[in-house]
């Protein structure tokens, strides 16, 4: 089912790119991240508006946790009526992620699987191909070679490594300076962001070190698309958003 | 902190999920083997193994251990060059190919003659997915890195190689002097047998990965743009196209006295008179996928085809396609991606995906005989 509706719609419309781009394999995973990524733009900003707004409200946010320190159900209760009073949902920059993660997840699946490395993975590929796509399949297998580097298998010089390492990094450190500071205020949110911007890259690093170049192309991509969208999103919110917290709640006007 | 622990959960879930730590074997192509005097001698991955080819017992493995050999990766179909006792075989991760010394039979185990390369530095960049084919005094054998390699049999060392534009990923055919050499760069190549010099090239509309066949004076070819091709051997020129195809020809196919049978990958079989290239029948069986090559019975009667979905065998009738009973499949056939092969007595398979690595069948009864590793529940 996960095939049927994620990962075979997104393979074969790779495979339309690779056939109608002089069959250029990198030109074609490009395309389908920048597709993929951009369709998921009204998710990406969905999420920072919501946890934007929710930084914003940090501070009566202190106040109640302050005011019922000893009585955690009223503390919930007279935060969910703030909540409903502000008109956030308190999941909304959970939610976006929900629904981007599959799509990711099905977009790195189909381009491991497009470029099929091995036999068997040409083989498995060849009953996921649309048939009712004239002249779709005969242009398999993709042609892998670009300039040091055989798409289909890791970069043996493991420079596309680095570059999703240092391109991750620059991505998470965009991210962190956008959400300094929000959702809860807390320290060990704070603590579990800073840890992500170092084990994210060397994670995407190890992995692109263990699987085809392709993907690193993919982690790239969309690093500097996601990199582009954080940052334009915190340009649009004026730079707020990057001051890092006073570690005092200000007190609310009345 | 309840949001960021749901975020740290799916994070680990996407981590989980794009390194492939859900489990589940892996299997990168497909094995083969052969069958010489009564004895069987399978690319079993781990291990080259040679086996008893009535009882399945096992008489050697190369090498003896499994622990340090993970990186060699037996699948291409071993070769046997009787007169020199060579037996070679080729290696899918380590790139390299191994020619064994046989003292007197097969049941004795073989002693290493020589590798190419000599040394880890040079030779193929790629995988070597298919098994070589021996012609005079050299052994021919394509890689992933779209090469053909020519090897000196006596001591392995390169005499000439043949660069393509993609994978080869079929053992070439010799004729004569002239090797012809398929290739996933949609060409096949004629080349000569002293030398590797370029005779002619023939461009075909998808990439060709089946071996080329002779019958009646022609080479026949398949491609994955759904064509089959009938070729002058002498001059290159595409005599006949057949473009009615419904999918990838991918197996190499199998000819017996004026008919050639064609299978694909959505289950089609395929059969030409060689003389006229007429469309004899053709049938197709719903769900299959035709990867490995056929085999003919002796006198051309029955035609087996291997299905790697299922991992059965199917019988046809070669006069008009009739699909025939043939034994009971075994409860747990695991897949057939590789090629059937038979000594006339006995039809044996190399499944993927299950325990056993090697399965025999009575050729007339189609009755399982023997399987290795033994089931645990049969021993």
């Amino acid at each position: 089912m996960w095939d049927l509706i994620v990962v075979d719609p997104i393979t074969n419309l790779l495979l339309l790119f690779y056939k109608y781009l002089g069959h250029q394999t990198i030109l074609a995973v490009t395309l389908l991240t920048l597709v993929v990524r951009l369709a998921l733009t009204p998710l990406t900003i969905s999420q920072q508006k919501s946890m934007s707004r929710q930084r914003e409200l940090q501070p009566r946010l202190k106040e109640l946790q302050e005011k019922y320190k000893n009585d955690k159900q009223k503390l919930a209760e007279e935060q969910m009526k703030l909540y409903r009073e502000m008109g956030i949902n308190p999941a909304g920059g959970c939610l976006p992620m929900l629904i981007q993660l599959p799509l990711m997840i099905g977009l790195y699946q189909a381009i491991i699987r497009a470029l099929a490395a091995t036999p068997i993975g040409l083989l498995n590929l060849a009953s996921h191909v649309y048939h009712w796509l004239p002249g779709l399949s005969t242009v398999l297998p993709m042609q892998s070679h670009f300039l040091w580097l055989d798409l289909a298998l890791p970069d043996p010089y493991y420079i596309m490594p680095i570059l999703v390492v240092v391109t991750s990094w620059y991505q998470q450190k965009v991210i962190n300076d956008l959400q300094q500071g929000t959702a809860t205020g807390d320290p060990q949110a704070q603590a579990m962001s800073q840890s992500m911007q170092i084990t994210m890259p060397l994670f995407l690093g190890f992995i692109s070190m263990s699987y085809a170049a392709g993907l690193s192309v993919y982690f790239i991509v969309s690093n500097l698309v996601g990199i582009f969208q954080y940052t334009a999103f915190r340009q649009h919110l004026g730079g707020n958003t990057a001051e890092k917290p006073s570690g005092k709640p200000k007190a609310r006007k009345k | 902190m309840r949001r960021w622990l749901l975020l740290l959960g799916l994070i680990l879930t996407a981590l989980l999920t794009l390194t492939g730590c859900s489990g589940g074997a892996r299997q990168e192509s497909w094995p083969g083997l052969i069958v010489v005097d009564d004895v069987v001698v399978a690319a079993d991955v781990n291990q080259l193994r040679g086996l008893d080819a009535a009882t399945g017992k096992l008489l050697w493995a190369w090498p003896e251990t499994t622990k340090s050999n993970a990186a060699i990766g037996f699948y291409a179909t071993p070769a046997y060059d009787a007169d020199r006792g060579l037996l070679l075989a080729a290696g899918f991760k380590d790139r390299t190919v191994y020619a064994f010394r046989v003292d007197g039979s097969l049941r004795e185990p073989p002693t290493l003659a020589w590798t190419f390369p000599a040394d880890k530095e040079d030779g193929a960049k790629g995988q070597y997915v298919a098994g070589g084919t021996i012609a005079g005094d050299l052994f021919l054998i394509g890689n992933g890195d779209g090469t053909l390699y020519a090897l000196r049999l006596d001591d392995g060392s390169l005499a000439w190689s043949f660069h393509t534009d993609d994978r080869i990923w079929n053992a070439p055919l010799v004729r004569d002097d002239t090797v012809y050499l398929t290739s996933l760069d949609h060409h096949l190549y004629a080349l000569a047998l002293d030398d590797g010099s370029p005779k002619w090239q023939v461009e075909t509309a998808g990439a060709v990965a089946m071996a080329p066949v002779y019958a009646d004076g022609s080479l026949w070819i398949g491609d994955f743009g759904y064509r089959i091709y009938r070729i002058d051997p002498q001059s290159g020129e595409v005599t006949w196209t057949f473009t009615e195809g419904k999918d990838w020809f991918w197996a190499t196919p199998v000819a017996h006295e004026g008919m050639i049978y064609f299978t694909d990958v959505s289950g089609n079989v395929w059969a030409f008179a060689t003389a006229t290239n007429e469309l004899r029948w053709h049938t197709a069986v719903n769900g299959a996928i035709f990867r490995g090559r056929g085999l003919l019975t002796p006198d051309g009667a029955k035609l087996f085809e291997p299905d790697y979905v299922h991992g059965l065998v199917y019988l046809f009738d070669t006069r008009n396609g009739q699909q025939i009973a043939w034994g009971t499949p075994p409860a747990n056939p695991g897949r057939l991606p590789g090629d059937l092969a038979s000594d006339d007595e006995r039809l044996y398979t190399m499944p993927i995906l299950i325990p056993q690595h090697v399965q025999t069948f009575d050729l007339e009864r189609g009755e399982l005989i023997w399987e290795y590793p033994v089931p645990e529940e049969a021993k």
